[in-house]
């Protein structure tokens, strides 16, 4: 499966999530490989050399792409992984569009602030473009409500359904990834969330709402996959 | 403000909100990634600009043009591509922290080539891992100069070829090291030198 995950704010958090959800998938097994489409920052990249030098295990391979390659080069990675886990940087770049095209899946890391909020226009342009040359493939943008406050009376859930409500062709996943120190720490350690030793309260919150995204996310591939092993 | 009321029934959850749909992945699809439309599309994007060099290179040295490649790079055989890619071996795969200074001089070094980062990088590291590993089998370990990337970093990820792999895993082995600490102990000062030699001195 080729899962992007992009959009066109700057630090939503989808580096972090890239990494997370990779590290958790080849825990599961499956053989992954996340992709840098981020010429500018880098953040994938610098977050596996730092989990290089920490020696974390399971090594998790990362390449960079660049240009108007990109499609071709995660199609022929998606022929050599089970799943291609693809972060793009946060604006409308030729990366994110080349994704695009040919993704199976593509994750929003959205905390639904008024700035986020104005940015989904130009996000709707470019899945609906991308949809108009897919032809029956049409892709949908999965909403993830990402570095949401843990204060009880936040409003995201429903606001971030109300986003999904004003902008067909987006639909919420059910899962939220709250903001908390956790993700901070694990990634210092170049570690995924659900690696943390010892963990207290709020980290092992953090670590099952990873673990849920990841059923969510790729729950309906691993049910056909074994469908048809 | 005054403090919310207590409600004390659950309120009425709207039709559809409580369905928990599964969320299907969309099939592939069918696209001629090299037509004019899709070209059109990938390139009403954004391309992403290399960053200014702080130490001393103008205007002059972003222009996109080719440079000779030296002497000492030129009999070595094309790195791999992306589509050459073998994965069945981790030690391939390395991903290098560098100082942010030696990443914007790398990406001016491919710049000015018209090449890319991981060419470039790649290039440099092979004589100098080579001639470590070759130390290694020696029995000489000879001392790498310390290399601190700070707080501000620029991230380099690579496809060794096997032969590469090879060398960096004996020397890993050897000497107990990180792998990505002894690529940049090695790739920093050729960054260095070569920006001197194909970006400063055409000014």
């Amino acid at each position: 499966m080729q899962l992007l995950v992009g959009g066109v704010k700057g630090g939503t958090g989808k580096s972090t999530l890239a990494v997370n959800l990779g590290v958790e998938r080849a825990r599961q097994g499956k053989k992954i490989i996340l992709v840098d489409a981020d010429p500018d920052q880098e953040s994938l990249s610098d977050y596996i050399a730092n989990r290089d030098e920490h020696g974390a295990m399971p090594s998790v391979p990362v390449v960079q792409v660049k240009g108007s390659t990109t499609a071709k080069s995660l199609q022929a990675l998606g022929r050599d992984f089970d799943d291609v886990i693809v972060d793009c940087g946060g604006f409308d770049s030729i990366e994110l569009r080349q994704a695009a095209l040919i993704s199976h899946a593509w994750v929003v890391p959205l905390n639904p602030s008024q700035l986020q909020i104005w940015t989904m226009p130009k996000l709707k342009s470019v899945l609906d473009e991308a949809n108009a040359m897919r032809g029956d493939a049409q892709l949908t943008g999965w909403l993830l409500g990402m570095r949401i406050s843990t204060n009880p009376y936040s409003s995201a859930k429903d606001d971030l359904q109300a986003v999904a409500e004003a902008f067909p062709g987006f639909r919420t996943l059910r899962t939220i990834v709250h903001q908390r120190a956790a993700f901070e720490k694990a990634e210092k350690l170049g570690l995924a969330v659900t690696e943390l030793e010892k963990p207290n309260t709020s980290e092992r919150r953090a670590r099952d709402s990873i673990r849920e995204l990841h059923r969510e996310v790729f729950g309906v591939t691993d049910a056909i996959r074994a469908a048809n092993a | 403000m005054p403090k919310p009321p207590l409600q004390f029934t659950r309120p009425a959850r709207p039709e559809g909100r409580t369905e928990q749909r599964d969320m299907r992945p969309a099939p592939s699809p069918a696209i001629d990634l090299d037509s004019p439309e899709v070209q059109a599309f990938s390139l009403r994007g954004r391309v992403a600009v290399p960053p200014l060099i702080e130490d001393g290179a103008g205007e002059g040295a972003r222009a996109m043009e080719p440079v000779a490649r030296s002497s000492a790079s030129a009999p070595e055989p094309e790195p791999p591509l992306l589509d050459d890619l073998i994965v069945d071996d981790p030690w391939r795969h390395v991903a290098i922290k560098l100082p942010a200074v030696s990443g914007r001089k790398l990406s001016e070094i491919a710049d000015l080539r018209c090449s890319k980062r991981t060419r470039v990088a790649l290039e440099l590291l092979q004589n100098p891992l080579r001639d470590l590993a070759r130390a290694h089998r020696s029995g000489e370990y000879p001392p790498l100069r310390r290399v601190s990337a700070g707080v501000s970093r620029s991230g380099v990820s690579l496809i060794l070829p096997q032969d590469l792999a090879d060398d960096l895993r004996h020397v890993v082995e050897t000497r107990r090291a990180v792998k990505a600490q002894i690529l940049a102990r090695l790739l920093v000062p050729e960054i260095d030198a070569l920006y001197i030699k194909e970006v400063l001195h055409r000014h």
